[in-house]
Parts: C-alpha cells; structure tokens; sequence
C-alpha cells in the first residue's frame, strides 16, 4: 500500500514539473528565426545604382585587402549589406517608413554615406564593415538632397545640397568646413556636378515651361564661394531622363550633362559657359529612338548606357573629348581603355533588358515566356594581358520566369583572376521577390525575401489531422451541448490513439504543421513548416493574368473529397463585371491544380463551397477613414455597399481598430472565489476602436457591434494619450488589451491596459436572466518599462488553457505576458482567502519585466509588425509566427505543459516497478489463501 | 461440519436465559437500546470539530476523512437501523431453528411481548443524519458540492450569434500604418 501511494505521489509529481521558459539548450529547437531584408527596391536609371558590391576595407592603406559586400536598398527601407559567398545579412539597418527612398555611396572603401530622411535631408557614415553609425547629420527638409563625393587628393569630404544650402562635409568626423545658402528659391530638379578638380556645380533642370531652362552655379570647392552662373535658354531636358557623366577630356575631367530629347541623345558639357547641345553622333546611326539612359554606377568613369526603343542597349563611353558609342547588343568594339591596367569594375548588362517590365512589381502581363534561361553579357573593362581593351564574356543560367517573375534589379562585381578569364559575382531579384546570387553560371544562394512581406492571414494546417484548425473554426457554431460533448469524446479517444507524448512530435512525412502565408504584393504564397523550423515547404507565384489580389482575401482550406486537400484564393478578374477567378494550389505540394474564371453567378456559387457556411452574400468589411467607420458589405466581389457609417464627435479620430479572430471558448464564465460567476461578454461580431480628442488630449475605447454599427459600451476616456502615442489593441472573446505610449516628453513609459468584458445579469438567475445588452467592463492599467505594443494573444485548441498576451517591445523582441499578471481583477488589498483561491496576485502598477516571458530570447526580429498563433498538436501548446520584415517562429505553452509528460519521466522505471508489483501480489495471494485456511483449521 | 465450540455455546446459553425475568429483560432491553441508539450521538460533536479543524482545502486527508464520515453516516440509516436493534425485537421462535429446538414452551419469559423500541431507533436515525449533515456541511465548505452557478457552466447553452465579419478582416487591426 505504501508502495502504491509513493508511486502515485511521484506519478503527480512528475506531471508537474514545471516546463515554465525554454531553457538556453532548447533554443534553436523549438524556436526559429528568418532575418529577412526584404525585395530590393527599384531606382530611378538615372541615378546611382541601389543595389551595388561595395569593397570595404578597415585600414586605410592603399594595398590592404578588400572583404566584398552586397549593399542593397529595399522596399522595406533596409540597407543592408550581404555577405556575397553566402547570402548572410552581416549588417543592417531599417530606416523609418516615411524616408522611403535612402540612398548610399561610397567615397572611401571604409565607410557608406547614406542619404536618408523624408527628402534627403539626414545625412550619416556608416562603417562599411559594422554598419555603426560613424557620424550622423540632419538638414532642411522639403527637397530632394543629393550627396556628392569630392576627393581633394588627400582627403575624400562629401558636397551635401539640401533645401538650405550646399554644404562640404569632412568625410572622417562629418564636421561642417563650409555652409553655403542656395539664394533663390528653384522649381526645378537639382543635381551637383563636378566641374573640374577645383570646381562643382548645382545643376538647375527647371520644368518644361520655365525659362531658362538650365542653369548653374559653378562654386570654388574649398572655399564655398559662387564663381560663375551661366546658363542656358533653349531645352526641353527631363530630370528624369538625364544624366550627368563624367568625361575624360585632355585638361582633365569635365562633366557632361546626357539626356533623350524626342529619341535622340544630346549633350551639353558643362563648364563656364552652356553652350548648345549637341547630338550625340553615334546615335544618328542607329534607327531606333533612344528610350532611355541609365547609370549604371560608372558614369564618373564617363561610362553609361543607352537602352532603345526595340530593346537593345548601348554602351557609351567618354573617349577624350569625343564619345565612343559600342555597337549595341552584342557589345563589342571598345577600342581602347581610357585608363591603366589597374582593377576596374566591369559592366553587366541582362538579357532581357529589365526596362521592358512594369516598375511597380507588378507580374509582367505580356512578358514571352520562352526559354527558361536567363542570361549575363558581361562588357569587362578590366584590361588584362591578354586582352588590353577588356573582354566581353557572359553566362546563362537557368531562370523559370513562370516560378520566379520576371528580372527587375541586378548588380555585379567582377575581376579577372587571369589573362583570359573574368571571374563574376552577380545579384539579381525578381518581380516575385526572390533574390539570387550567382557566381559565373553558379547559383550560389538563393533567398525569398517576399516573406518579409507577407500581408493575408495566415492559414494554418497541422497535416497529421484529418481536422483542420485555423481561425474559420468558428466561435458559436459548435457550442451547442451534443457537439460539446463529440468534441471532448473525440479528443479522449484521440489521446488513446496517440499515448501520452512525452517529446515534441519528431518531423516525419505527415508530421508537418504547415502554416501558408501570402504577399499580395509579390503575389506570392508559401508554405512554411512550423514543425520544421519553418522551412519553405513550397512557394508558388501566382501569375498577374489571373487577377488583381486583394490584401482581404484570404487563403482558405478546401478539403475535397479526393482527400488532396488544397490552398486557394479567389482573385479580382475584372471589378467592373464582377468577375473573379480562384486559384487551386495543391496543399502538400503548391502545384497550381486549377484557375477557373468565372462570371458573378458562378463566383457565388464557388464561394458557397469555399465557406461552407450559409452566409456569403452579406459578410462585412469595415472601411476605417479618420473620423468615421463604415461597415461595407462585398458580395460582389469588389463591389462595396455601404451598410452603416459611424461618425465620430466632431474633431475625434480613430487611432486604431481590432477585430477579433474566432476560436473556440472552453468556458462562458469566470469562476470567483466565492464561488459566483461572472458571464462573460462574447460577440463575434464585436470590434474595438480607440478614439482621440484633441480638444481634450484623451482617448476612449468603443465597443462597437460590427453588424449595425451600434456602440455597445465605451470605455475611457484615458487621459494621457496623445496622437503619437503609439496605441494599439488587441481584442480576443471577452479580452480587451490596450497599450500606448504615455503623453509628455519626460515620459518614457508606456501603460497597458487591460479590460475584461462581462455581460452584467443577475448570477442567480441563471442565463435566463441575462441581459446581453448590459456590458460590465472590469479594467486595470499597468505601467511597463519596456514600451510594449500588443500584438495578438495565444490560441490553443480547445481554449482551456488561459491565455498569454502577445507583445512586440522597443528591442524587437517578442513578450509574452501571463494573463495572470494582467487580470483586471488584481486585488488592490492583500489577498483574502477567497483571492488566493482564485489565484489572484495583488496589483501593482509596474509590469515587472521577466525575462523568461521573451519568446525572442536575445534574438532581434527587426521590423515586428503581426503576431499570430495558431492552436499546436496538444492542449497545452500554441504555435506563435510573427511576421514583418524577419519571420520568427516558436512554441510556447502558456499553462506549463501540463498534458505532456517531462522529458526526465522514467517510462521504464514506471514499467518495472508495476510489474514488480504485480509479480509480487499474484504470489503473497495464494500464499495468504494458505495460511488463512491453515489458520481456520488449528487456531480457531 | 461446525466446529465442535457451537455446543458449548448454546448450552451456556441455556443456563443465561434461564436466570433471566421477563420484567428485567424488558428493561434491560430498552435500557441498551438507548446505550445503542445514542452511541452516534456523541460521535456528532467530535466529528464536527474533527472536521472544523481540517480546514476548507481540498487534500487528500480531508477527502478521505469526509468520505469515511459520509460513508458511515449513510451506512448507519441504510444497513445498520435494522441491524442495530436486532438482538432486541419480540423473538420470533420459529424464525429461529436453535431456539425452537431449545423451548418448546412459548409462554418462556423470552418470547413474552416486549415494549416497542421506536423512539431508540428515531433517534438513531436522527444521530446518522446528524453525522450526515455535518459530513454535507464539510463537503460544502469544501466546495464540492454543485451547488452554484459555476458547477453548471459547461452545461449552459449559449445564445448563438451569427458572425457577419468578412474572414479576411478577422484578427486584423487598423493603426497608423493602415490594416495589419
């Protein structure tokens, strides 16, 4: 007996041995983390190239060895610098959103000037190795800044026009050497230029209509004093079809302005005085008109080049005071290099030329889709031995533009390793977001930077069950008793299936949990492993025939009954006819299985199936402007009708908006310690939107129903909010979790509030007395350090297990808070009894920050901007993807892991000591039997 | 094949019943049907504050404790009220074979009519549901009995509401950088 009970002592026991944080051993195992940079951005050709190898250097010594780097812009504001050989982010850095377009030089090999800030207006040094800020300045804003480098022989400084002036910078402490004003204000366009060695100018292209047309001020570079400011009547120059190159001529270099002007390429060297522009001659020989001339980061060595009408493209480089214009594609011809036998970088040029393609990332609609080649010519200038004038070599390189979109960025390096041969690094990204690097015809790494991307829901599906669970599982559908009841048999008897797990489930073929995210801007979708580290099981690219996409549309899980289950999404056709298309992937593989397009009557007919639920005609989106809300019905696929509008009181804004997720609810109520019950609040169609008055600097929260646009209740106003304060909600079933940054400059916490909502009927009187109308909001507010910003909350599959509330902080880490520690119902005195019984902590203002509540652990998920969970493989567990710029991935348990057995159990210790037991009570049994009858019969 | 003991008893027994007056046994009757039926009566204050003392938490020594008082409260009123007052009862000597194989004589001071003893087993009776009560009030302060509102919760329906929210919006939130 006493062996039974030590037993089931230690049984329990070892149930509760706490699995509270991932211990450092586990990190890597259950969490994993994508560092993403995002899809290279698209520059304007005529000005420097975005995306370059920049060769860093950490001594100044002209022989030292140079590291290559990839220094890349994109479309997520991250310069980054890349790791060529191997695609490794070495560094970055993200620029706020609204500076959209930064962009870098390089004056020595040891640093990056960056240009960033609304127009141009901040200028800093980053280390070309580190990426640490080395100096940082700020400027006027209001017009584009341009940065020039100017090597003064021993000292390389940097020229920095902005709104206020032009200023020179020292290139190693950024300290100011002069400061010059602009003088009168300019409409137009402009550029700095160097003039010569001791000069540069600001270039003045002023709009089509103004007179003149050009004009320059030629300034003394070591002085800052204004020499000259000739300029020139008669043009009709484009900024963003001209470009200033530096050409060689006998007395030194000297800069020339090139531009296309009705197809032809003219010229206007820049100097003293603008004379008349004059045709470039090489182009009158060629029948097509010029489109357009493009800098491809060699125009300071006189080199660019033009692209024409019919495709082809032209080199064209200074020679002397003459231009030489190279055949246009193939290129070859180049008489003689300008320059010594020194390194010098090569030129690429891609084929197709990327200039035929749409430039907003749109998927080509009318690209050929013939050869899945892609190709290099490489025009190296690198005169070698053997081949003093350069070389012209190339490479081909398997490239599905059905799988990959079409080539929109690219850059290279090159060097040639001997006399015959040049040795090529190459960087290109496509339409679809993916980025590749090749080393000749080598692919060398390849990378999805469309996830950093991804906007849709993610759709959830653990493949080991027949039964998926994403958010569609709805809220109130099953609720009733006899499903209740199937649910909980079905997960009994689900446990006899699959035994007490006692180690995370191994990866095998049916073992995956996949999640399936989308970027509607790359028209991409994926398929992740969150059982796998988040592998990229698939990607597919949706083609732009099928259909506009629509960051609302979701992906959804249709389970057919040929047993493929599959991904699909519905796609805009046409808005105006209604029509839509849907696209079929296939769940396991992401082979696109099928696009139908169809006209409205079939769309409808086709969403019935694909929502499986009654109700398609009258689903609502809310359209959120300012100062009101609108609930919009789409049922027809675009076309919107305004269903309510709720306008706020004069001068109020809405600060932001939650919409909660379905899920399933174990429990109505909460239990008190006095045994009472408090019902909770649940309304799937209810939506949370925090205002702010400006008139009297607060915010409120409204509780609105999302069906008729009727304020349920109103919660506030909470005083020190402002308009920059950074709110942001979170709402799941009866959970209302609020956070901000508190109003003041000295303050630099931020507050969290948490609300619960309750309906507010009598307990007595049982559900019947209930009055669903009457909201009772229980709320607290805490303080946290840490500037929290809520995100979302944990799910798990039948909701029993309490929930955690999902923060992002200011160190990009990702939080997450026990609901405990942000229950509204903390008591304000010590604990009574009946407190403690309800495991109620006693409030305090400030949110301790617990270092075991970080599920990032010290890794940096830069660009934090969604959190989602989705219920794991048991109870206890939630799987948890955050998404922005880097995708992040983990599993936590918010209750412990309470139906897992600890990884220490001692199954066969359990084992032997039961059969031990078993053994032992089959032999003392008959050997009792014996001696009771024995007894019986000789001692009464 | 009773061991040979049985013998002695009933003739040990013949010589008691013999000293035995009718009017003595039926007061001796009565007197230990009183000792009998009050016996749980003194158990009733001990083991309110046997149980007072354990406290309201639910462990595994109060639960045991609870669920023996339960357990012999219930088994006094259901198994124990006709046994208890067994040996008292009018004998009825054809019901028994060794006393009609003993007395043949039913006018024997054994078998006169005897006082009823309905007010020793209402007492007892009342003792056990005493026991009870305080076993209940135990179970209670424990909280173990479904007696609110909470204790029926997963049984309460709930008012269904259709949920009229696009999915694509669902979990969504607006800020300052528009839907995320």
């Amino acid at each position: 007996m006493k062996d039974w009970s030590t037993l089931a002592l230690g049984a329990i026991l070892s149930l509760a041995a706490p699995a509270w944080a991932i211990q450092a051993s586990e990190v890597g195992r259950l969490d994993w983390h994508l560092p993403l940079i995002g899809p290279p951005q698209l520059s304007s050709p005529v000005d420097p190239p975005l995306h370059r190898f920049h060769h860093t250097s950490t001594s100044a010594a002209p022989n030292a060895s140079k590291k290559s780097l990839l220094l890349t812009y994109t479309v997520k504001n991250v310069l980054a610098a890349l790791e060529p050989s191997t695609g490794d982010v070495v560094w970055r850095r993200r620029y706020p959103s609204n500076h959209p377009n930064a962009r870098h030089l390089s004056c020595s090999a040891s640093s990056v000037i960056v240009l960033s800030g609304a127009s141009g207006s901040d200028l800093a040094s980053l280390n070309g190795s580190t990426g640490a800020v080395e100096w940082s300045l700020s400027g006027a804003e209001g017009r584009e800044g341009q940065a020039l480098c100017w090597n003064d022989g021993s000292t390389t400084d940097i020229l920095w026009l902005t709104k206020d002036g032009v200023r020179r910078i020292d290139g190693i402490t950024g300290g100011v050497i002069w400061a010059r004003n602009n003088g009168a204000e300019s409409k137009g366009s402009l550029r700095l230029v160097q003039i010569d060695a001791e000069r540069f100018g600001v270039l003045d292209i002023s709009p089509q209509d103004e007179q003149p047309a050009l004009s320059l001020q030629l300034i003394d570079a070591r002085q800052g004093s204004l020499v000259g400011q000739p300029s020139s009547a008669k043009s009709h120059v484009q900024a963003s079809n001209a470009l200033t190159v530096k050409s060689r001529a006998v007395d030194g270099p000297t800069s020339t302005l090139v531009w296309v002007e009705s197809g032809r390429l003219l010229s206007l060297k820049l100097g003293d005085k603008l004379d008349k522009p004059s045709r470039l001659a090489a182009s009158t020989s060629a029948s097509a008109q010029v489109a357009q001339v493009r800098d491809v980061g060699l125009s300071h060595l006189g080199i660019f080049v033009a692209h024409y009408e019919d495709g082809t493209a032209a080199v064209i480089t200074s020679v002397g005071e003459d231009w030489s214009v190279d055949p246009r594609v193939p290129l070859c011809g180049l008489r003689r290099p300008p320059w010594g036998s020194s390194y010098r970088p090569p030129l690429v040029l891609l084929i197709p030329p990327s200039e035929s393609l749409p430039r907003d990332g749109g998927a080509p609609a009318n690209f050929p889709r013939l050869p899945q080649l892609g190709s290099f010519q490489i025009y190296s200038l690198a005169a070698t031995e053997a081949s003093p004038a350069g070389m012209l070599t190339g490479h081909t390189f398997p490239f599905d533009q059905d799988k990959f979109g079409s080539l929109i960025t690219f850059a290279f390096e090159a060097s040639p390793p001997n006399a015959y041969t040049v040795a090529t690094r190459s960087y290109i990204s496509t339409s679809s977001g993916v980025t590749q690097a090749w080393e000749g015809s080598h692919l060398v790494w390849h990378k999805e930077e469309s996830l950093s991307t991804v906007d849709s829901p993610a759709l959830y599906w653990d493949v080991a069950e027949t039964v998926q669970h994403d958010s569609s599982s709805s809220l109130l559908a099953d609720s009733s008793l006899p499903s209740r009841l199937r649910r909980h048999v079905n997960a009994i008897s689900r446990i006899f299936d699959q035994g007490v797990q006692s180690k995370p489930t191994a990866p095998a073929s049916n073992g995956r949990q996949l999640v399936f995210v989308a970027s509607s801007a790359f028209r991409t979708i994926f398929a992740l492993d969150l059982a796998q580290q988040g592998r990229i099981v698939w990607r597919a690219c949706i083609d732009g025939r099928a259909g506009s996409w629509d960051p609302f549309q979701r992906l959804r899980m249709l389970d057919l009954d040929d047993g493929r289950p599959r991904v699909s999404i519905t796609l805009i056709k046409d808005a105006e006819t209604a029509s839509v298309s849907l696209v079929e992937l296939d769940a396991l593989t992401g082979t696109i299985l099928d696009v139908d397009s169809s006209t409205p009557a079939v769309s409808a007919a086709f969403s019935q199936v694909m929502d499986k639920q009654q109700h398609v005609s009258d689903k609502i989106t809310l359209d959120v402007s300012g100062t009101s809300i609108a609930g919009v019905s789409r049922s027809q696929f675009g076309i919107k009708t305004s269903i309510w509008t709720a306008h706020l009181p004069e001068r109020e804004q809405v600060l932001a908006v939650a919409i909660p997720r379905d899920g399933v609810v174990a429990s109505t109520g909460r239990i008190l310690g006095d045994r009472s019950t408090l019902l909770k609040y649940l309304n799937p169609n209810m939506i949370a939107v925090a205002t702010f008055s400006p008139a009297t600097r607060s915010s409120s929260v409204l509780l609105m129903n999302s069906e008729s646009g009727a304020l349920l209740h109103k919660i506030g106003p909470i005083a020190d909010v402002d308009d920059e304060s950074n709110l942001s909600l979170a709402l799941q079933d009866n959970w209302l979790v609020l956070t901000y940054r508190v109003a003041g400059e000295a303050a630099r916490a931020s507050k969290v509030v948490s609300v619960e909502l309750y309906t507010s009927g009598d307990d007595s009187l049982g559900m019947l007395g209930v009055n669903l109308e009457r909201i009772q909001a229980l709320t607290r507010t805490f303080v946290s350090t840490q500037a929290l910003e809520i995100k979302s909350f944990t799910r798990t599959k039948l909701g029993i297990t309490t929930y955690n509330a999902l923060f992002a902080n200011s160190l990009g880490q990702i939080v997450a808070v026990p609901r405990r520690f942000l229950d509204p119902r903390r008591t304000l005195h010590k604990p009574t009894k009946q407190d403690q019984e309800e495991l109620l902590l006693p409030y305090e203002a400030l949110l301790p920050a617990d270092p075991r509540w970080t599920l990032s652990h010290r890794r940096e998920v830069e660009g934090l901007n969604k959190i989602e969970s989705f219920a794991g493989r048991l109870e206890s567990e939630s799987l948890v993807l955050a998404s922005g710029l880097d995708l992040f991935g983990t599993r936590v348990s918010p209750s412990r892991s309470f139906d897992v057995l600890s990884p220490t159990f001692n199954k066969a210790q359990l084992v032997i000591t039961i059969t031990a037991l078993s053994l032992g009570l089959a032999v003392t049994r008959s050997m009792v039997k014996g001696r009771q009858v024995h007894q019986k019969w000789y001692f009464l | 094949s009773r061991s040979p003991s049985n013998n002695l008893q009933s003739s040990a027994k013949q010589d008691a019943t013999a000293l035995i007056k009718p009017a003595n046994l039926d007061s001796l009757r009565q007197q230990k049907a009183w000792e009998l039926a009050l016996a749980p009566a003194k158990n009733v204050p001990m083991q309110a504050f046997m149980m007072y003392m354990t406290g309201g938490g639910v462990q595994i020594f109060s639960v045991m404790s609870v669920w023996f008082l339960l357990k012999q409260a219930l088994s006094g009123l259901v198994r124990s009220f006709p046994l208890s007052f067994f040996p008292f009862p009018f004998a009825d000597p054809l019901a028994s074979p060794s006393l009609r194989a003993l007395h043949h004589d039913l006018r024997h001071p054994l078998f006169l009519p005897a006082r009823s003893l309905t007010q020793q087993k209402l007492v007892f009776a009342a003792c056990q549901l005493a026991l009870l009560a305080v076993g209940l009030w135990k179970c209670n302060s424990m909280g173990l009995l479904p007696t609110h509102q909470s204790d029926w919760l997963a049984f309460q329906e709930r008012v269904t509401v259709r949920s009229v929210l696009e999915e694509g919006i669902r979990g969504r939130t607006w800020g300052r950088g528009g839907w995320v």
